[in-house]
């Protein structure tokens, strides 16, 4: 593969028009290239007007999800190889989210639902002088849950999401178990007291598209099926 | 907001969707083997038409009825809460779902109640 | 000129600048004394602490007995003897306070069977003054910066810190000599805005992209101490760069030291573990300098792994894949990403890659920027403090010790933000503005903005990280670096030539990345310049000419200023070897 073409859509928020796609010729100067190394090119020897987010390059920062042949990711971590159909890839923002520029959208409203949730540990009996104890086996109920990079790739994925502008989503949901489920916390009753609601856990259909979407391979079904149990034993 | 929920938290809605989902099994099940594995013989009008008519069968299909309608209706309406956006379509598909299922509802009471074996 | 164009102006008590680690951490008690505010280039949680892999540094003895003086010795012989025995005495013995605090605020760190945070074997740290293994970096898995990140963003979240996310600073406020906020660009919207501000805490991260091969973000561009230079201040140290010596190969990402701290080795090409010659006691496990130059002098020598013989394996898959996935999951990740390997079947093939800024903005132990002054070497800037990366406090000196970065952001993050608080709190109103105010950051964007778009920026910038690869990497000489000072010269002409092709005003990336060229230059300058002074060779700055540390003459710090003409000056200060409540450390040999 000598060189692939990317179909970015574009916008600008200045020009007033509507989006629309571009076509780039990316040139596969290394084994191993990903799509952010195709946009880096793209934007540094082509056309400097092309914006799209990007920070660690790892995987580990959640800046660079877009959505790329229809299926959201990350664009620091996904080979051009894997995901270039017939020598095209197609790269849009994260559906479901206002646009800002190009690839950039606002998570701001994303972003308040996580807020909304209170993810952070709650405790109310005082702390202890050294650390508080955690059992590796209560610690590894954490495991697949703390690990967000708040990328915004499943929320944005999720039909449900789309649907329901007040719906938390699979993101804020995720990591409100992260501390539900954690046995150093004592704020289940007033988080869950958030969630019992139509735009809260109930509003999961169980479609999975966030499962599939996630780059870090996590599963924010599973953690919404936990708070719905949880909900369930407190309220029957 | 546009969202048709259904003013309540959700939780009921999730719950009895999974227990009339599991009812609806049994009672399918029951049915299959009522119609196919019971009284032997070709199925005439005077094998089937006492059984139509006994009370407690009656009961059941009510059952059968009323549960099936409910699972059916409360699985559109979450596809329709999913994946239509605009506000003027949820409203008429909404309503839509609801007329269709009262008329069914009806036409299925109506049937099964005032069956009668004919001689 | 267009509406957003504008300045606005937003009055704030105290100011940080950058939402990494030492960011958060100094905000979250600065926001507990006085009015606090943080602007940060990316959303907190995409700063580049999120990537930090092995551990936080602190002797709670959870797995056997530990004590901060060892830790304290192993800092200082790690630093080379060039970190001040003060601020590590201080950083050390803050220690595990700063430990049980996070995981008091819900940090997810790992645990052993009793329930205790977890720890593990690092490189560098040894227990009794050298002479025993220790086991103290307490770890997250090997996400621990990740998980750490978080936690404070959470914890913000609780307190209520205000945030201005994506705003970038241009420029630093001093108004006679006293910090009174900064200019920032709404990478958003566009448009400038003027923190004015009772202090000012710059924590702004490390520079470490400067280089081609690096493990760092594509943030690290080194704007604090850039900045910081700009308004007259001096930048220190800045030649001393951390190359870590596990870089995935072609990629540079990060495979995290507690690789080897769990019992993985480097082989060369005929399957040697070379570590056992060049560091007979530590092997694997000595500092990453020192790994670094053994994998260099390897490749140097013709026994380097693959077809160019230009790279090592780092071996791992014998402890086990349950071992690997409990304790090393996002390294496997990486491996398998970025290098296409599964490392619990095959070794994972690695370079040293420019991982870690030891120099930066000069702090004393409380984080009060200093600068030389009337009553000598160091005089507090008042209202201005700098922590974490971007600072040099020192206690990094020559050489970081593994799990000491997160050490260094939550100890100086802390005591920043409370001498910021403290100060803030006594200040009854803020100094009024002069009318040049800012404009020294809006002329420079207006320069990027409206002139003539005549060529691509990213050539340049990749020529850049290119040169300094070539020219001030593992191995450094004379000629090397008066070469790249000819090569600097070209590119900063090169630079005040450019003008972005972008010329809108909403998230102009193309705008940002002039701006980060423009302070990568300013910091490049002054890396070349103190490593063409520095006739030595001490830690992380290795002299081919010169391999001897030389104490006589180059025991003391570098001073970088920079000149009205874009060149940079020298100037020296003291090493602070005296420690606050121990003996010092007397000078010696550094031997693994």
């Amino acid at each position: 593969m000598q060189s692939v073409t990317f179909t970015i859509l574009r916008y600008d928020p200045a020009g007033g028009g509507e989006p629309r796609y571009q076509d780039f010729q990316v040139n596969i100067t290394k084994p191993g290239m990903m799509v952010l190394d195709g946009l880096n090119q793209i934007r540094w020897e082509q056309d400097g007007t092309l914006a799209y987010r990007r920070s660690c390059r790892e995987g580990v920062c959640g800046s660079d999800g877009v959505n790329v042949n229809g299926a959201n990711m990350l664009t620091c971590v996904t080979h051009i190889e894997e995901v270039a159909r017939k020598g095209r890839v197609v790269i849009q923002p994260l559906p479901g989210l206002p646009l800002i520029k190009d690839l950039v959208v606002d998570l701001e409203d994303f972003l308040r639902k996580y807020f909304t949730v209170k993810p952070y540990l709650i405790t109310r009996a005082p702390a202890p002088d050294k650390e508080r104890l955690q059992s590796p086996a209560e610690r590894r109920r954490l495991d697949g849950l703390y690990e967000c990079i708040l990328c915004a790739c499943c929320s944005s994925s999720c039909p449900s999401y789309w649907a329901d502008p007040e719906y938390l989503g699979p993101s804020a949901l995720l990591n409100v178990w992260r501390f539900i489920d954690d046995s150093r916390d004592e704020g289940a009753q007033e988080r869950l007291d958030i969630l019992d609601d139509h735009h809260g856990a109930w509003r999961c259909h169980t479609i999975l598209n966030c499962v599939e979407a996630c780059p870090k391979g996590l599963n924010p079904t599973k953690a919404i099926t936990g708070i719905k149990t949880a909900l369930l034993k407190r309220k029957f | 907001m546009g969202y048709l929920g259904p003013g309540r938290s959700g939780a009921f809605e999730w719950l009895f969707q999974r227990v009339s989902g599991v009812v609806l099994l049994v009672i399918l099940g029951l049915h299959f083997i009522l119609l196919h594995y019971t009284g032997g013989g070709p199925v005439t009008y005077e094998a089937v038409a006492p059984r139509l008519a006994d009370p407690y069968y009656k009961g059941l299909q009510l059952l059968f009825l009323v549960l099936g309608l409910y699972h059916a209706m409360n699985g559109i309406k979450l596809v329709i809460d999913d994946y239509v956006h605009r506000e003027g379509w949820r409203i008429l598909l909404t309503s839509l779902n609801w007329v269709v299922c009262l008329a069914f509802g009806l036409f299925g009471a109506v049937t099964v109640l005032t069956f009668q074996v004919r001689p | 000129m267009s509406a957003s164009m504008n300045l606005t102006t937003h009055r704030v008590g105290a100011l940080v600048v950058g939402a990494g680690g030492a960011g958060l951490r100094a905000a979250l008690e600065a926001g507990r004394l006085v009015d606090t505010a943080v602007i940060s280039q990316v959303f907190p949680t995409r700063s580049h602490t999120v990537s930090a892999q092995g551990g936080i540094g602190a002797s709670l003895s959870n797995v056997e007995h530990d004590d901060w003086r060892y830790h304290m010795y192993d800092t200082v012989k790690g630093s080379d003897w060039l970190g001040d025995q003060d601020a590590i005495e201080f950083m050390c013995r803050e220690a595990p306070s700063v430990v049980i605090e996070l995981e008091h605020m819900g940090l997810p760190f790992s645990r052993m069977d009793d329930g205790r945070i977890y720890q593990r074997a690092f490189g560098g740290h040894t227990s009794k003054f050298g002479k025993g293994e220790v086991h103290r970096s307490c770890a997250a898995a090997d996400r621990t910066g990740h998980a750490m990140l978080h936690t404070l963003f959470e914890e913000c979240l609780k307190q209520g810190v205000h945030f201005y996310n994506e705003f970038y600073t241009l420029e630093i406020l001093l108004q006679d000599g006293v910090a009174c906020g900064v200019l920032a660009w709404d990478m958003v919207r566009g448009g400038f805005h003027l923190f004015h501000a009772k202090a000012v805490l710059l924590a702004t991260g490390g520079y470490a992209r400067v280089f081609r091969t690096t493990s760092n973000a594509h943030i690290c561009t080194g704007d604090g101490a850039a900045l910081c230079m700009r308004a007259g201040l001096p930048s220190q140290d800045l030649e001393f760069l951390q190359f870590h010596p596990t870089g995935i190969y072609g990629a540079g990402n990060l495979i995290t030291e507690a690789v080897r701290g769990e019992g993985g080795y480097l082989l060369n090409c005929k399957d040697d573990r070379f570590m056992e010659v060049c560091a007979p006691t530590e092997k694997d496990l000595a500092c990453r300098d020192v790994v670094s130059r053994g994998i260099a002098e390897e490749v140097r020598g013709g026994r380097g792994c693959g077809p160019q013989g230009d790279y090592a394996l780092l071996k791992i898959d014998h402890i086990g894949k349950d071992k690997i996935m409990e304790r090393l999951p996002g390294i496997w990740e990486l491996a398998m990403v970025f290098a296409g390997v599964d490392c619990t079947k095959e070794p994972i093939p690695v370079v040293p890659t420019a991982h870690y800024s030891m120099g930066g903005i000069p702090t004393d132990r409380f984080a009060r920027v200093v600068t030389p002054g009337d009553d000598g070497a160091e005089t507090v800037v008042p209202g201005l403090y700098a922590a974490g990366e971007a600072a040099c406090a020192s206690v990094h000196g020559a050489n970081r010790l593994g799990t000491n970065s997160l050490l260094d952001l939550m100890v100086f993050g802390r005591e920043g933000g409370r001498q910021m608080g403290e100060y803030v709190a006594s200040q009854s109103s803020w100094l009024d503005l002069s009318e040049s105010a800012g404009s020294a950051g809006m002329a420079e964007v207006r320069r990027l903005l409206n002139g003539p778009a005549q060529r691509a920026m990213g050539p340049l910038m990749e020529q850049l990280r290119l040169d300094m690869e070539m020219h001030c990497g593992v191995f450094r000489t004379e000629s090397d670096l008066r070469e790249l000072k000819g090569k600097l010269a070209g590119h900063r002409a090169a630079f005040a030539n450019l003008s972005v092709q972008d010329k809108g005003l909403a998230y102009n990336l193309d705008l940002i990345e002039a701006l980060e060229l423009g302070h990568m230059l300013d910091v490049c300058s002054a890396i070349a310049e103190g490593a063409l002074a520095r006739r030595e060779s001490r830690g992380g700055h290795y002299r081919d000419d010169y391999p001897r540390r030389d104490d006589a003459g180059w025991h003391k710090h570098t001073l970088a200023f920079l000149e009205p003409g874009g060149g940079v000056g020298l100037d020296y200060k003291p090493v602070r070897m005296q420690p606050l409540t121990v003996d010092s450390i007397a000078l010696a040999e550094r031997k693994y």
